[in-house]
This record gives C-alpha cells, structure tokens and sequence, in this order.
C-alpha cells in the first residue's frame, strides 16, 4: 500500500481569480458612483420674510471680484472684518441689500454674504429676491 | 501527465503573489463604500461657490442648475430662461406639501451674479418664495 506522506502539500486552495474579477467590479462600482460632495445651502429669501416689510435696507454694493465693497458712498474691502463689523454696529437691525456690479461672480457675492454674517448682520439678502 | 502537472504549480504561484494586490482592492473598495454616498449625478459638472453656511440642504426641494457656461438645467434636460415657469409651476402642482415646495439654486461659482439674478427673477414671477442656494463648506475669509 502506498501512503501519502504529506497529503496537505497536495491540496489546491481555491482560485483566487473569480474572487478579484468580483471585487474589482465592485471596487469600480462604488468608484464610480461615489459622491464625496457634502452640500449646504443659504436661504435667499422665504415666505416669512416677504411678508414683512423691512424697517431700513443699507444697500451693499460689490465692485469687483478682488472684494471692494462700497456702502453710502465709502468703500471697503471684503477681506476687512473689522471695519464691516464697524458697519454693521452702525445699524445692526437694518436689512443688509447686497447688490453686486456687472461681472461680479457669484462666488465674490456668497463671500460678502458670508463676511455680512460674520461681521453680525442678522438679516443679509440679494437685491432683487429682496420682497 | 507531467505537463499539465507543472503548469499548475505555477499558477498556485502566481496566485499567491496576487493576495497584496488583494488587500489594497479590499481596502479601497471599503473606502469608497463606507466613505463615498451613492446618490444621482448632476447633468452637468458645476463647481459651487463656497462658504461658511452650515444649513444642511432640503433633499425633497427641485433643483435648478445654471454652470459656468450659463446654460441651465431642470430635470436633467436643458432650458432657457423663458421656457422655465411652465414646468415649474407642473411641478409645485404635482407635490402634496405646498408650504414647504423649494427650489434649490445650484449655480457655479463663476456664474456672473446678473445672471444669477435673472434666473432668480424669473423663479420669483412664477410665484416662488422659498428659494436657496446651494454651497460647499469652505475657509472663511481672513
């Protein structure tokens, strides 16, 4: 009789290769349909908003994509935190107009949004949506 | 026969020296399973303008795109400023909860802001009120 000395050497594992055809397929899958954006969104105007009408709008007006900034007359830089928060102080109840200059992209407008916010304007809006 | 018996080994190699290969592809594909959110592609590729806005965005609203070369989007089919009221207002009659119809804005960054406007005009004569815009997380100004 013959015996096997080392019957484990002889038995084959299973073929990998459908396994990777598999994962790579799944791989590609999520890949490809994979979204890796996480969105936010700024309110532009609500009904509860124009339903009242505003005590007194300051209009903002954006001159330019490098952030000059013109209130009344004087002019200001976006990036300049302190002397808009300097302006809003001034009136801090007032509906903040943001108004923007031909070819002022929209990017520049979200920015000033942002700066009117941050600086503490309570209530920001976008001449023409505004009620 | 021999042969065959000799090609076989090789393979059983060459299998064996595909399991690292195996192990980045697990690792990715679990990345992009656990990190990655399947949801619909937008008809068009636009790169939204960042900010600070951290309001969560409203999944049920319509969204109306406009990319970097203006052209605007409802439905994944393309539109012009004029023909946009009719299937606006089909729509807010289709939904159930009229209170809470909004339109989500999403414009690209480069988007010239009369443009925006003019599409924001447009959406506020059709009767509109609830209308946002839609953003990415950003830095904030200095």
């Amino acid at each position: 009789m013959q015996l096997e000395a080392f019957p484990g050497k002889k038995r084959r594992g299973i073929s990998l290769t459908p396994l990777i055809d598999v994962v790579f397929i799944l791989l590609l899958f999520f890949m490809l349909s994979s979204n890796f954006m996480h969105w936010r969104q700024i309110t532009l105007s609500s009904a509860e908003q124009s339903e009242q009408t505003p005590d007194k709008i300051e209009v903002v007006r954006v001159e330019s994509d490098a952030g000059r900034v013109t209130h009344a007359g004087k002019s200001y830089q976006l990036q300049d935190l302190t002397a808009l928060s300097a302006l809003v102080a001034a009136n801090p109840e007032a509906v903040f107009a943001v108004e923007a200059a031909p070819e002022v992209k929209t990017q520049t407008l979200v920015s000033l949004l942002d700066q009117l916010h941050r600086a503490g304007a309570k209530k920001v809006s976008m001449t023409g949506v505004l009620p | 026969m021999k042969l065959v018996a000799e090609n076989s080994t090789r393979k059983d190699n060459g299998d064996d020296q595909l399991i690292p290969l195996i192990n980045i592809v697990f690792l990715m594909l679990i990345f992009f399973m656990v990190a990655g959110q399947i949801s619909q592609s937008d008809a068009t590729f636009v790169s939204p303008p960042e900010s600070i806005a951290e309001a969560p965005i409203d999944d049920d609203a319509l969204q109306i795109l406009i990319d970097a070369e203006l052209t605007i989007w409802l439905n994944d089919q393309q539109i012009t400023l004029e023909e946009l009221e009719a299937p606006l207002i089909t729509a807010f009659e289709q939904v159930e909860d009229r209170e809470s119809f909004t339109l989500a804005v999403k414009a690209d960054g480069e988007v010239p802001v009369e443009n925006l406007q003019a599409l924001l005009q447009r959406i506020k004569a059709s009767g509109f009120r609830r209308v946002t815009l839609l953003t990415q997380p950003g830095e904030a100004l200095p």
